[in-house]
C-alpha cells in the first residue's frame, strides 16, 4: 500500500503543479494570494488534466507520469512568464480561519480515505466502462506515446459507454502507472482526493463572500454528507462530474457578480473538466451558458456577453475533438434521442419523470439539504435579501431539473428501469450545487452576521463594462443588502 | 441517527473544543476526542446506506473474480490461462457456441488485451462448446470446463 500511496501522492502533487501553472496564466494566482492559490491548485490541475489529456490521447500521447511532468513543466514555465509581466497586486492572504475548515473536515475526509483505501471495485460500471478503459490505456503504448487504439471502440466493445469521453479513464490510467500496477482498490483514494481538492477549492473561491464559520460548516457538510460520500466510493465518476461542473458554475456566477475575467477563465477550465468526464455535463453546461447569455442580453452588457461567448466557445472547443471522433465512429448512445414526435408520443411519461427526479433530489441520503436551500432562497426573496442570488440559485436549480426532465422525456428504452438505474446519479450535480450554495443562502436568509469584507476584489482584470455589475450586491453579505 | 446529523454534532463539538483550547486545555481535548469518537463510530454506516442506493444490484463481489454464476463453468481458470498465455499487447476473440453470459467479465479481466473479431487474431476463447462446434481450428488448445482456449 505504501508504494501505491506514494505513487498517488506524487501524481497529485504534479497535478497541483499543473494547476498552479494554469492559475499563474489565468491570473488567479495573484488574486487568491499564494496560500489560497496553493489550496486551489490541486482541483484546478485535476480539472485541467481531465480536459487536456483526451485531446493529447488522440494526438498519440500516453497518460503517463512522464507526459504529466512535461505538461506541468510547460504550464509552470508559461505561467511564470505570463505572471512576471503582470502588474496586478497580490490578493490578501487567506488567513488562519482556513484551519477551521481543515480541522472540521479532517475527520470525515480521513475516514473516507481509510474506507476508500480498502474499497473493492464491484460496481458493474467499473467493469463495463471506467476501469476497463483505464486498463486498456495503461497496457498500451510506451512512456510517452501510443496508448490509444481505435480498436478500443470497435463493436466488440459494445455496452461499454463508448460515447463517454476519456478524461476519467486517462486519470485512472495515470494512477495505474504511478502505482506501478493496474489497481481497482486503492485507486478509490484518488477520488477522495478529488473531493478534498474540491472542498478546499470552494473554500478559497467562496471565502471572500461568506462568514468563515458558516462556510466551514457548510463545506464540512459537503465532505461529510452521506450522499456525496457514497457517490465518491460507489460512483466516483458522478461525483467528479458534479464537483467540476459545480465549481465551474460557481466561478461563472462570481464572474457575473464581480466582473473579473480570471474567474470566468477558471470557471471555464472546470466546466471543460466536467465535459471531459461524462456526457451528462453537456446539458448542464449548455443551460449555464444559455442562462448567462440571457442575463447579459437583458442587462445590455455586450462586452461581458462577448467574454461569455468566448468562454463558451473555448469550453466547447475542448469537447469538440471527442465529439468529432464519436460522430465519425458512430459511438453515440441510443438511450436518449430528442425529437418533437417522441416528446408528443411520450408526454404521458412526464408525471413519472418529474416524480422520480423530485424523489431523488430530496432523497434522505442528502438529509433534506435541497428543501432547506429552497426555503432559504424563498426567505431571501420575501425578506428582500440578496434577491438576485436567490433568483440565480432557483433558476439554475429548476433549469437543471427541467434539462434532466427533457433528457428523460426523450428516452428510447424502457423508462422505469432507466429512471431507477440513473435518476439518483444524474441528480448528483443538482445536489452538490445545493450543498455548496447552502452556506451562502442560509447566511443571507437567516442572519445578520458581521462578515469580513472581500479583500481581494480589485478593479484589475475586469471586463470593462463600466460601473460595477448590478449583480454584485447579490454576492455581498446580508448586512449590505437593501 | 443520520450520518449528517452526527457530522453536524461532531463539527459543533470540534468548534467548541477549539474555542476552549486556550482556557481549558483538558476540556478542549476531551471535547475534541468525543467528536472524533462519534465520527469514527458512524462512518461505517455510509457503506450500509449505499446498499439502499439504486444501481448497486449489479455489483459483483469484486471485479477480479468471476461472477458466482460463472465460476462453476471454468471461467476463472479460462481467464487465468488466457492471461498467462496471451501477451498483454496482443488480441483475442470470443466465440460463444451456446449462450454463456460472462463475456463482459472476461473482456474486463483480459484487458489490456484487445478483443477483436475472430478473423483478426490468433487467440480464440470458445465458450460453452468445442472448437469444432465453433468452427475454430488451431495448433494448440486447452480445455477449462466447457470452455476452450485455442491458439491458431
Amino acid at each position: 500500500m505504501i508504494r501505491e500511496a506514494a505513487g498517488l501522492v506524487a501524481v497529485n502533487l504534479m497535478l497541483a503543479g499543473l494547476g498552479a501553472g494554469a492559475l499563474l496564466v489565468i491570473g488567479s494566482w495573484r488574486a487568491a494570494g499564494t496560500a489560497g492559490a496553493l489550496v486551489l491548485s490541486p482541483f484546478t490541475g485535476i480539472a485541467l488534466y481531465l480536459a487536456l489529456m483526451p485531446p493529447l490521447l488522440y494526438a498519440g500521447f500516453a497518460p503517463t507520469p512522464q507526459v504529466l511532468v512535461v505538461m506541468t513543466a510547460v504550464a509552470l514555465a508559461l505561467g511564470v512568464a505570463v505572471d512576471r509581466r503582470r502588474r496586478q497586486p497580490r490578493g490578501a492572504a487567506l488567513g488562519r480561519d482556513g484551519l477551521l475548515l481543515a480541522a472540521a473536515a479532517a475527520v470525515p475526509c480521513a475516514l473516507l480515505l481509510a474506507q476508500a483505501s480498502t474499497k473493492r471495485a464491484a460496481e458493474i460500471d467499473w467493469q463495463l466502462d471506467w476501469a476497463q478503459k483505464a486498463r486498456l490505456l495503461t497496457g498500451h503504448g510506451g512512456s510517452f506515446r501510443g496508448a490509444l487504439d481505435d480498436r478500443f471502440f470497435s463493436t466488440a466493445y459494445l455496452n461499454t459507454h463508448r460515447e463517454y469521453p476519456l478524461g476519467l479513464p486517462a486519470l485512472n490510467a495515470l494512477d495505474n502507472h504511478a502505482m506501478g500496477r493496474v489497481d481497482t482498490v486503492f485507486v478509490h483514494v484518488q477520488f477522495v482526493l478529488v473531493l478534498i481538492a474540491f472542498v478546499a477549492a470552494m473554500w478559497v473561491v467562496l471565502r471572500p463572500y461568506a462568514n468563515p464559520i458558516v462556510l466551514a460548516a457548510g463545506l464540512t457538510a459537503v465532505a461529510a454528507s452521506p450522499g456525496l460520500q457514497i457517490r465518491t466510493l460507489y460512483g466516483p465518476w458522478d461525483m467528479t462530474v458534479a464537483c467540476t461542473w459545480v465549481a465551474g458554475a460557481v466561478l461563472v456566477g462570481i464572474w457575473l457578480a464581480g466582473g473579473a475575467r480570471r474567474d470566468l477563465a477558471l470557471g471555464s477550465v472546470f466546466l471543460a473538466g466536467s465535459l471531459a468526464t461524462k456526457v451528462e455535463a453537456t446539458a448542464n453546461t449548455g443551460l449555464l451558458f444559455l442562462l448567462v447569455g440571457l442575463l447579459l442580453v437583458g442587462r445590455r452588457q455586450w462586452r461581458s456577453l462577448r467574454d461569455a461567448a468566448v468562454a463558451a466557445v473555448a469550453v466547447i472547443a475542448t469537447a469538440a475533438p471527442w465529439q468529432l471522433y464519436a460522430n465519425a465512429h458512430d459511438l453515440h448512445s441510443r438511450i436518449v434521442q430528442p425529437s418533437l414526435g417522441r416528446m408528443i408520443d411520450q408526454a404521458g411519461d412526464l408525471p413519472t419523470i418529474v416524480r422520480s427526479l423530485t424523489r431523488s433530489v430530496v432523497a434522505w441520503t442528502w438529509a433534506g439539504v435541497v428543501p432547506l436551500a429552497l426555503a432559504c432562497a424563498v426567505v431571501m426573496l420575501l425578506r428582500g435579501r440578496n434577491r438576485e442570488l436567490a433568483v440565480a440559485y432557483l433558476v439554475t436549480f429548476f433549469g437543471m431539473l427541467a434539462a434532466l426532465t427533457f433528457v428523460y422525456w426523450n428516452h428510447t428504452v424502457a423508462l422505469h428501469p432507466l429512471l431507477s438505474e440513473s435518476a439518483s446519479r444524474t441528480i448528483t450535480t443538482v445536489q452538490v450545487l445545493t450543498l455548496v450554495m447552502l452556506p451562502l443562502l442560509a447566511e443571507r436568509a437567516l442572519g445578520d452576521i458581521a462578515l469580513p469584507r472581500r479583500a481581494g476584489v480589485t478593479a484589475e482584470g475586469r471586463s470593462g463594462d463600466g460601473p460595477p455589475s448590478p449583480v454584485a450586491p447579490a454576492w455581498r453579505p446580508a448586512g449590505d443588502g437593501p | 441517527m443520520s450520518v449528517f446529523a452526527v457530522g453536524a454534532v461532531c463539527l459543533g463539538l470540534a468548534v467548541l473544543g477549539v474555542g476552549l483550547w486556550r482556557r481549558h486545555l483538558a476540556a478542549s481535548l476531551a471535547v475534541i476526542a468525543l467528536a472524533v469518537v462519534m465520527a469514527v463510530s458512524t462512518y461505517q454506516s455510509v457503506e450500509a446506506r449505499a446498499r439502499h442506493l439504486n444501481g448497486l444490484p449489479h455489483a459483483s463481489p469484486a471485479l477480479d473474480q468471476a461472477p458466482p454464476a460463472y465460476r462453476k463453468r471454468g471461467y476463472q481458470e479460462l481467464a487465468r490461462a488466457a492471461i498467462s498465455r496471451i501477451p498483454p499487447g496482443d488480441t483475442y476473440a470470443m466465440v460463444p457456441v451456446t449462450p454463456q453470459g460472462g463475456s463482459f467479465w472476461l473482456r474486463y479481466v483480459l484487458a489490456p488485451r484487445i478483443r477483436v473479431e475472430p478473423s483478426q487474431t490468433r487467440w480464440v476463447l470458445v465458450l460453452g462448446g468445442t472448437p469444432e462446434q465453433a468452427g475454430v481450428t488451431g495448433t494448440q488448445r486447452w480445455r477449462f470446463g466447457s470452455n476452450w482456449l485455442v491458439h491458431r
